[in-house]
């Protein structure tokens, strides 16, 4: 997934901007668009969280379908919690 | 059960799913960090505005081509050019199809519209996220008058921006510089003002006197600058529109080195006192003034900081050229920079968490940045000669002007972002240098 995740470098103290978001996948792997949230920071603090938010859904949605995700554990992966944590990434 | 995948390991969904042990809780989220990703503009699309009549068809390119040159002159986002397009808006108000787009990998996507009615120029536009399927924000209006029209871009490119990022735009603005011309031997410099893309440059100053300095207000609507058209240099204040010129206090000999206030109401600035120079402001409706510093030091270039409280300028009272911060109604100072070398020229961020200087240091000079309180330094840029930085209205950007050496050398007008990264020249006609950029239009 990581290579679907742009960084939000352009955003101020980029590296603070840690969000984790949940969401339910379906049988054949792919990212339920709709279920797609945010679980942390709640209430995001300020803006800049929103837009963390939104490049955490993009990468998401634009990894998916996890096609290659065992069909036989969906049990185990049909709902994720992904920590976008850009801490080392990003200097200021 | 969870905790046992929280570790900094950088994970695929697959491999988190291989890593997880024994599913005895089948209904506990499965958690994946990500603490790699990449760093890359976002693609984004911006097909051609839909013009509401056949007049208006010219217009709505030209207004669309600023909104993406503004938005890839950031360096934060990459076009994907309209010969790789599938899906086109032919219709502001018809759904989107996103398939078109997502197929090229568009995470962005602009639609607009834009209409003329006599001298009247409006442009709406919406901003949606692709792979999410979803608009982001509320579409937007803007009007103006035709001569304006490059505006209405700006204003689109600053919303798109401002949606993207978090920050505030910057498109919208002006800056103030001088333009110069001529062999270096007798260069003919004048106060000059544009757009902070280069575009709409107006001479404010006939190019007859030595001028330095210009300094722009937040509203753009007054620049402050230095003059030697008496003999000795002068402050004087003029309208960004041109016309009337002011001399900014009678009273002092030689004058230098002025800024306004963020809310334009003041302007501090040097005067010549004896030995060395001393800093003084000015209140511009009743002319009172008052001296802040009174030392037999070169206590120069002073700037006030984004709320107007305090002043940060330059002085030599401890032997180099180094920064200090005073309250606005002056006091004790206190320095702030520490480094080798010297310091000069500091800019108070907008945003206030930052202050901008020029360095020199190694016969070498530098455009830095560091916290209010000194700490934090970093250099972005490295050249023969850098100096001057000015900040963006939203304090994510700096520009400054860089000399080249020799008989055909000069100055040429640059930016940079505070990451040190998207160092871009700002194109001018000939050589330009001091650039002082305003706030946001608005």
């Amino acid at each position: 997934m990581q290579r679907c995740w742009n960084v939000p470098a352009g955003l101020r103290d980029a590296q603070e901007l840690r969000v984790v978001l949940a969401a339910e996948l379906a049988a054949d792997g792919a990212v339920i668009s709709g279920s797609i949230r945010l679980i942390e920071p709640v209430p995001a603090p300020d803006s800049r969280f929103q837009q963390a938010y939104e490049a955490g859904r993009r990468a998401l949605l634009r990894c998916s379908p996890y096609s290659e995700l065992p069909r036989d554990k969906f049990a185990q992966w049909r709902n994720i919690e992904v920590v976008f944590n850009p801490e080392g990434m990003v200097s200021w | 059960m969870v905790n046992s995948l929280r570790r900094s390991l950088v994970v695929g969904l697959p491999a988190a799913i291989a890593l997880r042990p024994f599913a005895a809780a089948a209904q506990a989220p499965l958690r994946i960090e990500i603490t790699e990703g990449v760093i890359e503009p976002m693609p984004f699309a911006a097909p051609g505005f839909v013009p509401d009549s056949a007049e208006a068809a010219d217009l709505a390119a030209r207004i669309t081509q600023v909104v993406i040159d503004d938005l890839t002159g950031t360096g934060l986002f990459r076009e994907i050019p309209s010969n790789a397009h599938i899906g086109r808006i032919t219709n502001f108000d018809a759904p989107v199809q996103f398939a078109d787009w997502k197929a090229i990998n568009a995470q962005a996507l602009i639609t607009g519209a834009a209409g003329q009615r006599g001298d009247r120029v409006s442009v709406r536009f919406r901003l949606w996220d692709v792979f999410a399927q979803t608009q982001l924000g509320e579409g937007l209006q803007f009007e103006g008058t035709a001569q304006a029209w490059r505006r209405m871009g700006h204003k689109v490119a600053d919303a798109v921006y401002s949606r993207l990022t978090g920050e505030g735009g910057y498109f919208d603005s002006r800056v103030a510089y001088i333009a110069a011309s001529g062999p270096k031997s007798a260069r003919r410099k004048q106060i000059a003002v544009m757009d902070y893309d280069g575009a709409n440059p107006v001479m404010l100053t006939d190019g007859n006197a030595l001028v330095l300095t210009p300094r722009i207000s937040r509203s753009a609507s007054q620049i402050l600058y230095t003059s030697y058209e008496q003999g000795a240099p002068r402050v004087l204040m003029i309208e960004a529109g041109g016309g009337r010129r002011q001399v900014l206090d009678d009273a002092q000999g030689m004058t230098f080195a002025p800024r306004f206030s963020p809310d334009g109401s003041r302007a501090v600035y040097s005067a010549s006192t004896g030995t060395g120079s001393d800093i003084f402001v000015v209140d511009l409706a009743s002319r009172r003034r008052a001296q802040l510093t009174q030392t037999a030091s070169i206590d120069t270039a002073p700037a006030f900081s984004n709320d107007g409280g305090q002043i940060v300028f330059e002085s030599d009272r401890a032997g180099t050229q180094q920064l200090y911060v005073m309250s606005a109604g002056g006091g004790e100072a206190r320095r702030i920079s520490f480094g080798e070398g010297r310091y000069a020229t500091p800019v108070w961020s907008p945003r206030g968490d930052m202050i901008a200087f020029t360095k020199i240091v190694g016969g070498r000079f530098h455009i830095g940045v560091m916290r209010t309180d000194g700490s934090n330094e970093k250099l972005l840029t490295a050249s023969y000669i850098d100096e001057g930085p000015t900040w963006a209205p939203n304090g994510r950007v700096l520009m400054f002007f860089r000399e080249t050496p020799g008989d055909t050398g000069g100055p040429q007008i640059y930016s940079v972002d505070i990451t040190g990264r998207n160092l871009r020249k700002v194109p001018t006609a000939g050589f330009a240098s001091d650039p002082s950029w305003s706030g946001l239009l608005g």
